[in-house]
């Protein structure tokens, strides 16, 4: 397996959830590769597998077959507390439902990550209000999550996402609970993130004006990818 | 810790459900506040105890004959003479340092006789280190450079059938075996309301020990201090001094049934702090618990982002410490007034024990009145019980918070 390249890659990863005696297979021999600076979206209908997939190049989970390699290590040699590790330094994540803590303010949220690294409390808070910035969220950085909207939370969010620089970002269904608007609005924040930085990001996605976004659709039924499809124009 | 990201996600998490933090606060202090008071009142009691003991006769350390702790031999007589005794009335801390000697012998009066242990004392010191010859109930205490003289206590007047100024007829064997008399006037006679410690009082000068007795010397000097606290150190001083190898000690070596009295009952009542603190501590953990299993989502996605474990404990851990604070504080609020009160009145046992007899324990009177000990140490007390509490019960919620399992969580919240 060559990682050099990629930031993220997958080679032969099976999932099997088992419940009681019933087994569910949720991904079935996924081969993918994720390159630095890639903008990805992963589409497929409900039940496809894309949760259960952004779960496994997150190292949130283990893959019951197969092997998944995240900037050079691979997560079957990884213990737990290596996983949290290796997430913190490296990875950013987006939710569904935002899950921002409720009780900080957005730059807290943000710099919440950077206090985890380690990271001065001046420099820290420099560097959250800089991110809220860049994404159009400067004045409401003393707000909490109840002060904002559903699409100013999400920014938030991408914004703790990016805020360590990771190497890269994977976001659930991100605009799932946004309004149009607030949907076109994030992605292009994304967009901008990755142009101007370099972001690399993986997104599950069902919208097709989402999907207009991405630079490369990969698509999965049941478990399997169906097609892994690179754009030149978005 | 303020400063702190995570340190502001706990306490604001507390206030996010203010009346569940509010009653673990009024619960631990609560807890905390009684087991101050316990602590004051068992501490008072004790120093009480301690205190009569030494005004019973026992002094707070004694300097007494090389051997004599293991041999309790009152034949043998102090090698350190009136300059140790000077020495030790000079030291800082010591209220009053009194000489003594004994010797057994017959007490006779026309045609009764009773058994006695004969005191001879320093007249001029001895109503200082044993109180119950403070007030003589008829009659008058001895006089310093007095012979001849006696004050004996009430039961053993009655057993004689003597009465002020009778002569009675003393009788010993000396060091040589030889039978030795002398005739004693009674010069007054004392009622401390113990008829158990009232057959014991038989004080006579000392010089009149010594001819009966053909010894020579003291053959203790016991000495009462100004501050219990500091009996310790005071031995360390008075040891330090030129005694020709006599040695000093405390209360405790003298009376060990005593010590070990105070020791249990210490232990029971620490048993029963321990109690209360143990049940206050399950009802914060459940508190702690649910608002850790309320929280598994929030959990959850710190553990996605990269919070290890150990910053989930010292979230949770957090909060345990800032209820600890905040309990430790009312604790002190309602106890310490209580506490303070108390010190300044006193609880007088009298109304609990209902009897004209007083109440004497190891042949030492007990004052009716103690009084709780209030002090600064209530501070740090009330804040090591409350975070003793507090921090053990957030012990489990902390390692539940570890297992939470990011990818679960989020699963669930789909």
């Amino acid at each position: 397996m060559t990682s050099k390249p990629y930031v993220a890659v997958a080679e032969g990863v099976t999932k099997v959830f088992k419940n009681g005696k019933l087994e569910v297979q949720a991904l079935r021999g996924i081969d993918l590769s994720i390159e630095a600076g890639d903008f990805v979206a992963l589409v497929g209908p409900s039940g496809s597998g894309k949760t259960t997939l952004l779960n496994l190049l997150g190292a949130l989970d283990q893959p019951t077959s197969g092997e998944v390699e995240l900037v050079g290590q691979r997560l079957t040699k990884l213990g737990k507390a290596q996983r949290a590790k290796l997430r913190l330094g490296s990875l950013g994540f987006v939710f569904q439902a935002y899950n921002l803590v409720p009780v900080l303010t957005a730059a807290e949220n943000v710099e919440f990550v950077l206090e985890l690294q380690g990271v001065g409390k001046a420099q820290r808070r420099a560097r959250a209000l800089e991110v809220l910035g860049e994404l159009g969220l400067a004045e409401l950085a003393d707000r909490r999550p109840n002060e904002l909207s559903g699409g100013q939370q999400q920014r938030v969010a991408v914004a703790r996402a990016v805020a360590s620089r990771p190497k890269l970002v994977l976001a659930d269904e991100p605009t799932a609970n946004l309004d149009t608007d607030n949907a076109e609005q994030l992605m292009q924040a994304m967009e901008t993130l990755h142009d101007e930085h370099g972001v690399t990001f993986v997104f599950s996605t069902h919208d097709p004006r989402v999907v207009a976004h991405a630079s490369r659709v990969v698509r999965l039924v049941d478990g399997k990818i169906t097609s892994d499809e690179r754009r030149e124009e978005r | 810790m303020t400063g702190s990201v995570s340190a502001r996600y706990a306490l604001r998490s507390l206030v996010r459900n203010g009346r569940r933090t509010a009653l673990s606060i009024i619960g631990v202090a609560v807890g905390v506040g009684l087991g101050l008071l316990a602590i004051s009142m068992i501490r008072g009691a004790d120093s009480m105890t301690i205190n009569a003991a030494a005004g019973g006769g026992m002094g707070h350390l004694r300097v007494v004959p090389a051997g004599w702790t293991e041999s309790r031999d009152d034949d043998l007589r102090l090698a350190s003479g009136a300059d140790a005794l000077a020495a030790i009335r000079g030291v800082e801390g010591i209220a009053v340092a009194s000489p003594r000697a004994r010797v057994g012998g017959l007490l006779g009066l026309g045609t009764r006789a009773a058994h006695a242990e004969l005191t001879g004392v320093d007249p001029s010191t001895e109503p200082q280190a044993l109180r119950y010859v403070r007030d003589v109930s008829a009659g008058r205490y001895l006089r310093a450079g007095e012979r001849g003289a006696i004050v004996i206590g009430r039961a053993l007047a009655d057993r004689l059938g003597a009465e002020l100024d009778d002569e009675l007829v003393v009788t010993a064997l000396d060091a040589g075996g030889e039978m030795q008399s002398l005739l004693l006037v009674v010069v007054g006679v004392v009622e401390t309301g113990s008829r158990e410690i009232d057959a014991g009082i038989a004080q006579v000068p000392l010089a009149d020990v010594e001819q009966l007795s053909g010894r020579d010397g003291f053959a203790e000097i016991t000495i009462v201090v100004d501050d219990v606290t500091r009996i310790d150190a005071l031995r360390q001083r008075v040891s330090g001094l030129e005694l020709g190898g006599d040695e000093v000690v405390t209360w405790a070596e003298v009376a060990p049934e005593l010590k070990q009295n105070i020791d249990s009952k210490a232990g029971f009542y620490n048993v029963a702090i321990m109690v209360v603190l143990l049940l206050v501590l399950l009802g914060v953990a459940s508190a702690q618990l649910t608002g850790v299993l309320e929280r598994r989502k929030e959990f959850a996605v710190l553990a996605a982002i990269g919070m290890r474990g150990v910053h989930l404990v010292r979230v949770v851990l957090t909060e345990g410490v800032a209820i600890g604070v905040a309990a430790a504080g009312l604790a002190l609020l309602w106890a310490g007034p209580i506490a303070w009160h108390l010190a300044q009145d006193g609880i007088d046992l009298r109304t609990f024990w209902k009897s004209d007899e007083g109440m004497a324990f190891a042949g030492v009177l007990i004052e009716p009145v103690f009084y709780p000990v209030f002090g600064a140490w209530l501070v740090p007390t009330a804040l090591g019980l409350s975070l003793l509490a507090t921090v053990l019960a957030s012990l489990y919620p902390a390692w539940f918070a570890t297992k939470t399992d990011p990818a679960l969580a989020l699963r669930v919240d789909r």
